[in-house]
């Protein structure tokens, strides 16, 4: 390894050095960044296709089935009783026995508050929960690829083969600050993204196009 | 009857003497008028000074008294004490929407228009106008003010939650600033200033209504007394007046139960016995719901109650419970 580096080393004068000091430059693909990058969209992606509603209910789901909430608990037991004093309201004569079936309503009418109090508690708390997964995702996602962008703005990814590709696109590719050769993270964040999108494209197509060919293939000697 | 169980009297309330708003509320026709002409008198006994007011357009006080009250207090003949009055509760708003168009001008289609948006918040007319007599007697220095014709519950709701009111004024009196200048300008002519005239008593009402608001949560200084007859439908609405009111924080502890029978023993009428029998049962019912409140009992008396002397009389048994003599 270290053999090829010394013979794929090309000396440059970078910025800030003397012009007859020369410092070697390793071409070997940075792997854990590509890698990294190419993580990094593949769960944007995936985050996006699943869509962030569904992310956050199924989240709180989850969270409400795990945690114990007091306030769920509150509310069933609020709810069997409102129940429970609705029927037992309904079977009370209101002409014959008004005081029984009025405390009766009475404590139904103090259990629909309390119900109603407890859904606004869990409104508030679920659409708090909403927004710090919102902010994760968002953080996670664009966040990330910001930040990846800026602090590896200088990293080349990998290099391309000398003198291969014309210097615009060679430019392009490096945008902004990675050295002109190679390709830079933010060049990589789009490759990576279309490249993704292609793959589900085809993915997509090609799914769509085996199950017509076997439905068809089903229907013809039905039809035949 | 329990030793702990309330009084069955309104003495509790002629004995407090922080009170200042009085309440006498119930649907029509259970006796209401004279329940509460009838504890104005005994108030009036107590107390330096009376005033008893009905905003029912029926003028039921000048029937009960037999003396004619109109729109600014009156004393009663023979009790120098107690004064009444009689409201139209829809005049004053009636005055002021026909001043509003009178005014008219270029810019009195912009202002009907806002005018119908804001009455037509259920309630607002009667709360207004209930503001409005409110306002006039805060500046009397009566010691305690009696209301027939306790006012219902939009207008209960309005009084204690001022905020509801003040949110709905505000947004129609903001679209009004916004746009009314505008349409005025494209109809061609001054916006009239009656608009703004119009939001100026709004507000002020406004602010006499949650002014008065905080008085009437206050126990010491406001009651409300529930009047029913023992039947169901009446039981029924005053259980919900009861529970509107505690949701308002509006003080209620005493039931007036009127029109109570007791027939005499060996009298063979069918019809009372039966309707004795039904009434005892719902009385026993508000006896039963009802634990913690003075409940009165009234009887069914066999005339009107009518004038002063016939009131004085039937007054008593407010405050002395009514003992049924069995021979």
């Amino acid at each position: 390894m270290d053999e090829a580096i010394i013979v794929d080393a090309e000396f440059v004068a970078p910025v800030g050095t003397t012009a007859g000091e020369f410092v070697p430059i390793d071409r070997a693909p940075a792997a854990g960044l590509l890698l990294l990058v190419a993580f990094v969209v593949l769960y944007a992606k995936v985050i996006s296709k699943l869509g962030k509603p569904a992310i956050q209910e199924f989240l709180w789901e989850i969270i409400t089935r795990i945690v114990p909430s007091k306030q769920l608990r509150r509310r069933k037991e609020a709810q069997l009783r409102a129940i429970e004093v609705h029927t037992q309201r309904s079977n009370t004569s209101s002409q014959d026995q008004f005081a029984k079936w009025a405390k009766l309503d009475r404590e139904y009418g103090k259990l629909k508050v309390e119900i109603e109090d407890i859904n606004n508690l869990l409104t508030a708390s679920k659409a708090r929960f909403f927004t710090i997964i919102s902010s994760a995702i968002f953080l996670s996602t664009t966040g990330m690829k910001m930040f990846l962008r800026i602090k590896h703005r200088k990293a080349a990814i990998f290099w391309l083969p000398k003198n291969a590709f014309p210097y615009p696109i060679e430019y392009i590719l490096s945008f902004s600050s990675a050295p002109l050769g190679s390709v830079s993270v933010s060049a990589w964040l789009m490759i990576c993204d279309a490249a993704m999108d292609l793959i589900v494209t085809i993915f997509v197509a090609l799914v769509v196009g085996v199950i017509g060919m076997l439905r068809s293939n089903k229907v013809k000697p039905k039809t035949a | 009857m329990d030793e702990d169980s309330p009084a069955p009297s309104l003495q509790n309330i002629i004995d407090q003497d922080s009170l200042r708003w009085i309440f006498v509320g119930g649907k029509g026709g259970v006796g209401k008028t004279t329940t509460s002409c009838s504890l104005a008198i005994q108030l009036a006994k107590n107390r330096e000074s009376v005033l008893l007011i009905s905003t029912d357009p029926a003028h039921n006080l000048s029937d009960a008294f037999g003396q004619k009250f109109g729109k600014d207090a009156r004393p009663v003949n023979g009790i120098d004490n107690l004064h009444c009055m009689e409201i139209d509760p829809s005049g004053s708003i009636q005055e002021m929407i026909e001043q509003a168009q009178s005014a008219g001008g270029a810019g009195a289609g912009m202002t009907n228009m806002m005018q119908d948006i804001a009455f037509s918040i259920p309630g607002v007319d009667e709360a207004m106008s209930f503001a409005e007599v409110l306002k006039q007697v805060k500046s009397t220095s009566y010691s305690v003010i009696i209301f027939d014709t306790a006012p219902t519950g939009h207008t209960l709701r309005f009084l204690t939650f001022p905020t509801v009111l003040e949110k709905a004024l505000g947004k129609i009196s903001e679209l009004s600033g916004r746009f009314g200048p505008m349409l005025g300008s494209l109809m061609g002519g001054q916006g009239g200033p009656s608009a703004d005239d119009m939001f100026a008593k709004l507000n002020e009402t406004r602010a006499t209504i949650s002014e008065v608001n905080t008085q009437f949560k206050n126990p010491d200084l406001t009651t409300f007394v529930c009047v029913c007859i023992p039947e169901f439908l009446s039981l029924y609405e005053t259980e919900r007046m009861v529970q509107d009111l505690t949701s308002f924080d509006i003080d209620t502890h005493n039931i007036v139960v009127n029109q109570l029978l007791y027939p005499k023993k060996g009298d063979d009428c069918e019809l009372c016995s039966s309707r004795y029998k039904m009434q005892q049962k719902y009385l026993e019912q508000i006896l039963d719901l009802y634990e913690d409140f003075h409940i009165v009992r009234l009887p069914q008396q066999t005339q009107e109650v009518r004038g002063v002397q016939a009131l004085e009389k039937f007054s008593n048994l407010l405050v002395h419970p009514y003992q049924h003599i069995e021979n």
